[in-house]
């Protein structure tokens, strides 16, 4: 399969970063109009599989599908959850967001380990070579992004597009390694380069490697010296902008947190610097949503991934994109889980895995306040009508595809050059 | 000889009366295969040496093959033998058996170890079944050792903590044997492979079985679609439908009776440092009653555990599977169908000597597909075949420490080797949980990972050997106060070129970096000319690739 070329401008960057590329990273004051292609995506995960009924499904009339002990049933503007007094935080969220949420649900992930289901949520594949829709996205927006796609936590999966994700690494290791401070963690006394004598060291590298692509001493087609220029070129741009970005959000107490996490997301979002970025929430105090036993975990987790995205929306709201308009009216959240659980309770009082799942969209170009899909009375997934969002018998079974290609839809990415699945437009706002 | 030899010669007999393998049953018409051109002998002897042993080839190697290439194989069997194979057959395992995760259930707090010992703890555990794999194969034992053996490997780390019969007053990785009863089944009787696939109270053992299929047979149950709503029986009752509905019954009909086998792993009590570290013989029967299947290697009947090595070993796919995943790993890219006549041509070989992996390994290096340096044809085909491949974090770091004595290590951590507080996803590296393979092609943690490596490496060997009077390794010719222009200075200069890079420094290159050392000296004197002249060879795209 060919590789694209990284899509930062080397032209632009070798120009000594002047105007165009300044532009590019939303620092010239210059208004843009939003559009898809300028659309921002934060992808919130629960890894673990997380159970549904205790939000977002409300299956009271499904005999074969247990509920939780406090669930009560509940609609507001227009989505019908689960409500519990020990869950407020779903009803607050529900009450200040519904209009610009939509829940999708009947999803079939079409596996039921969770390496593979992370995988096929995130991609529609199973096999190790595809790049999954965060990675699409960030590869396919306007303008030169430095930080194309940001996992601050989770999974990245990429093929094509590799040179187009940024990893901060478990303990922030990246932004270490940009300010050089990773030198002090060696048990060995080293010391950094002066500055001078590293820009000298750094353009020697530039030059090395473009005399070397000329010469045609790099193989792989031009394509390994092609990508180790441009990476350069990211570092030698990230260096003018490093002083502005800061990639550790830390943790809360015993696990990351998570509002943290999202707000660093919207800090190069608003910088214009990436287009994606990936957080993680592993349950509470990190214990993950893997419930075969325990299932009241779900109870503690669900409350405060919703606790948690009340927060994160409070803190969106007062931000700013690239071109100064509020952040929140070019960003995209998605909120899922590679994976649904059981109806029913095993015989330790958990639930085991289910191949169908729901998910949720909330803000910009999501037709929010509705519920689209639906699940029949053991818990699967029907056939939807893609336009309307209704069940239908003619309808389409729900694939984490036709996810992806909503959301590259809502990215302005042509989906049919990325899955055979078509968007749910219905989801479109 | 075993059981398993025995059966073995046995199905090596059938396969040599049977139809020839290497031949499709079905014509599909000649695949599209790329031309490829191979490495400059120097540079192809740079990879061996890297893929082989970890570090580069000497000047004097380098030298040889320079003057007579045919020279290659005698050096690449050479490094056959050579004492880092061993490690660097860990390293490739390591990348497909995915076992060098940074958390296992039992963490080393709970078996009162200082956080000091943490990574040493985690590493050991997790190399317990990649170090097996190694001694076998260059003790030169048939391969299926791995499954029939009655030892494992283990450090005096693991010794003090786990049933093992280790040596008292030893140190380093030693064969020793289990002392708790459990089977002569090598890697399937290991910790470290079980612990790395734990299960729970609803898996029952499956995804150990499922990694069996996996890494032996390179049959992926997980890989296969798994879809409810085709599905008929009432899903209420889970454990009735995988026995009974046809549609579960086509993967868990071979999944369950490899996992009722697995039964002497199983903990009452997840967690539980006695639980996890002992094998319990008396639960192997809890197998069947709780799968409520008997024991089955896909189909055939086995009285549990202590069978299932010699199944394996018998299993012919076992054998092609050896092949193909030594090819895919020293070819740095998956196998294709394409592929298919050279990966049978590879077993063949590795059949006829006796399972011997070395014999494997040597074969796959003799390769077009290794040797490949270029292509002839750049219009499309072959455009996936890894002509340039990024050195791994396991690569660079015993590289740079062969070069330069700087190993970065922090509170016992190797930083190239661990997530948790390094870099090894950042450097491309595999970490077994969230990616599976090394990064084909540079990236931005992998540029910044890799500049760091080399400042702190250089600034280290240069501190030594120029400023505290260590020994030479990496600059052999020159003090501090040699200059441009005299011979030793330009030596040197031309000698780290061809020792790091593995090819002759040409003029201009000469003349730029001592242009670049005049300019850091004139600001800061010798040492740091030096040490950004090393580092700006270690950032090479010659060095941190092959």
């Amino acid at each position: 399969m060919a590789r694209p070329p990284f899509q930062l401008s080397r032209r632009h960057l070798l120009g000594g970063l002047a105007a165009a590329p300044l532009a590019g990273l939303g620092l010239s004051g210059v208004a843009r109009a939003a559009s898809a292609g300028d659309r921002r995506f934060l992808f919130v995960m629960c890894t673990g599989g997380w159970d549904t009924t205790y939000a977002l499904t409300p299956m009271f009339d499904a005999p074969g599908v247990e509920m939780p002990d406090d669930a009560e049933p509940a609609e507001v503007g227009g989505i019908a959850f689960t409500d519990g007094e020990s869950r407020p935080a779903v009803r607050a969220f529900f009450e200040a967001h519904a209009a610009k949420t939509a829940v999708l649900h009947g999803l079939e992930v079409r596996s039921v380990t969770h390496e593979r289901c992370r995988q096929l949520m995130l991609t529609g594949r199973g096999d190790a070579a595809a790049d999954d829709w965060p990675s699409i996205l960030g590869a396919n927006g306007s303008g030169d992004l430095l930080l194309p796609h940001l996992v601050l936590a989770g999974p990245a999966y990429t093929d094509r597009y590799s040179g187009h994700v940024v990893r901060v690494g478990n303990a922030a290791q990246l932004p270490k390694l940009m300010d050089g401070s990773a030198l002090a963690l060696s048990t060995s006394p080293v010391a950094p380069p002066s500055s001078s004598a590293e820009s000298l060291e750094d353009a020697f590298v530039r030059q090395r490697v473009a005399e070397l692509d000329a010469a045609g001493l790099l193989g792989q087609g031009g394509h390994y010296a092609r990508r180790y220029a441009e990476v350069l070129d990211q570092i030698a741009a990230v260096s003018r902008l490093d002083q502005d970005l800061a990639l550790d959000a830390g943790d809360a107490g015993c696990e990351r947190d998570l509002i943290g996490d999202a707000g660093v997301a919207f800090d190069v979002f608003s910088k214009g610097v990436s287009r994606c970025a990936m957080v993680r929430y592993n349950g509470w105090c990190d214990e993950g949503w893997d419930t075969h036993q325990g299932i009241e975990l779900q109870n503690t987790n669900t409350q405060d991934l919703f606790d948690y995205l009340n927060g994160i929306l409070a803190d969106l709201d007062g931000r700013t994109g690239p071109d100064g308009s509020p952040l929140a009216d070019s960003l995209t959240i998605v909120v899922f889980s590679e994976m649904g659980r059981h109806p029913q309770y095993n015989s330790w009082g958990g639930k085991d895995h289910w191949t169908f799942t729901s998910c949720m969209l909330i803000g910009a170009g999501v037709a929010g306040g509705q519920v689209v899909g639906a699940m029949d009375s053991d818990f699967r997934g029907q056939p939807v009508d893609l336009a309307s969002g209704e069940p239908s018998e003619d309808g389409v079974s729900l694939l984490p595809e036709n996810l992806g290609a909503t959301l590259l839809a809502l990215g302005d990415v042509d989906p049919g050059d990325h899955t055979e699945a078509a968007p749910i437009t219905a989801l479109l706002g | 000889m075993s059981a398993g030899v025995g059966a073995l010669a046995l199905w090596l007999g059938l396969v040599a009366c049977g139809p020839d393998l290497a031949q499709p049953v079905v014509d599909t018409g000649a695949p599209l295969r790329p031309e490829l051109v191979d490495l400059a002998a120097p540079r192809l002897l740079r990879r061996m040496s890297l893929d082989l042993r970890g570090v580069l080839p000497t000047v004097a190697e380098l030298d040889r093959v320079e003057a007579d290439p045919a020279a290659l194989s005698e050096l690449r069997d050479a490094y056959l033998d050579d004492p880092l194979f061993e490690e660097r057959l860990v390293d490739l395992f390591a990348e497909r058996w995915h076992t060098r995760v940074d958390v296992f259930d039992i963490e080393y707090y709970d078996y009162h170890l200082d956080p000091i010992e943490e990574y040493a703890f985690e590493r050991a555990v997790g190399e317990e079944p990649l170090r097996l794999m190694a001694r076998v194969a260059v003790e030169d034992r048939p391969w299926h050792d791995i499954v029939t053996t009655d030892t494992t490997v283990a450090n005096e780390l693991l010794g003090s903590l786990w049933p093992l019969d280790y040596p008292e007053g030893e140190t380093g990785w030693q064969e020793v044997h289990y002392t708790d009863g459990r089977p002569a089944v090598g890697v399937l009787a290991t910790n470290g492979l079980w612990w790395r696939y734990n299960t729970d109270n609803s898996n029952m053992n499956r995804r150990r079985a499922a990694a069996i299929a996996r890494l032996l047979l390179c049959e992926d149950f997980l890989a296969r679609p798994v879809s409810f709503s085709a599905q008929t029986s009432d899903l209420g009752d889970v454990a009735q439908a995988v026995r009974t509905d046809p549609y579960c019954l086509a993967c868990h009909s071979a999944i369950d009776p490899i996992a009722a086998s697995l039964f002497g792993f199983w903990w009452l009590s997840q967690y539980n440092v006695f639980e996890e570290t002992v094998y319990h013989p008396e639960r192997e029967p809890l197998g069947e009653q709780y799968l409520q299947v008997e024991a089955a290697w896909f189909g055939e009947p086995m009285d549990g555990l202590s069978e299932m090595g010699v199944r394996v070993a018998n299993d012919p796919r076992f054998y092609r599977c050896t092949a193909e995943t030594m090819a895919a790993s020293l070819w740095r890219r998956e196998i294709q169908t394409t592929d298919f006549a050279r990966i049978e041509s590879l077993r063949d070989d590795f059949l006829a000597a006796d399972a011997r992996l070395r014999v494997l390994v040597s074969g796959v290096t003799d390769t077009p597909e290794y040797r490949a340096g270029a292509l002839v044809d750049t219009s499309g085909i072959g455009e996936d075949e890894m002509t340039r491949r990024l050195l791994t974090p396991e690569q660079l770091d015993r590289a740079v420490e062969e070069l330069t004595a700087f190993s970065w290590r922090y509170e016992g951590f190797d930083q190239l080797s661990n997530d948790e507080v390094g870099f090894r996803i950042l450097l491309g590296g595999v970490d077994g949980t969230n990616t599976y393979a090394p990064q084909p092609d540079p990236g931005l943690t992998w540029a910044y990972a890799t500049k760091r490596l080399a400042q702190a490496a250089a600034d280290f060997a240069v501190q030594r050997e120029l400023v505290l009077g260590g020994d030479r390794r990496l600059l052999t010719g020159v003090t501090a106060e040699h200059q441009p222009g005299d011979a030793a200075f330009d030596e040197e200069l031309a000698r780290l070129h061809w020792r790091l890079l593995g090819e002759r420094a040409d003029a201009t290159w000469l003349d730029e970096v001592t242009t670049l050392w005049e300019q850091v000296a004139a600001e800061e004197g010798a040492v740091a000319a030096w040490t950004t002249v090393v580092t700006v060879l270690l950032r090479d795209p010659l060095f941190v690739s092959t």
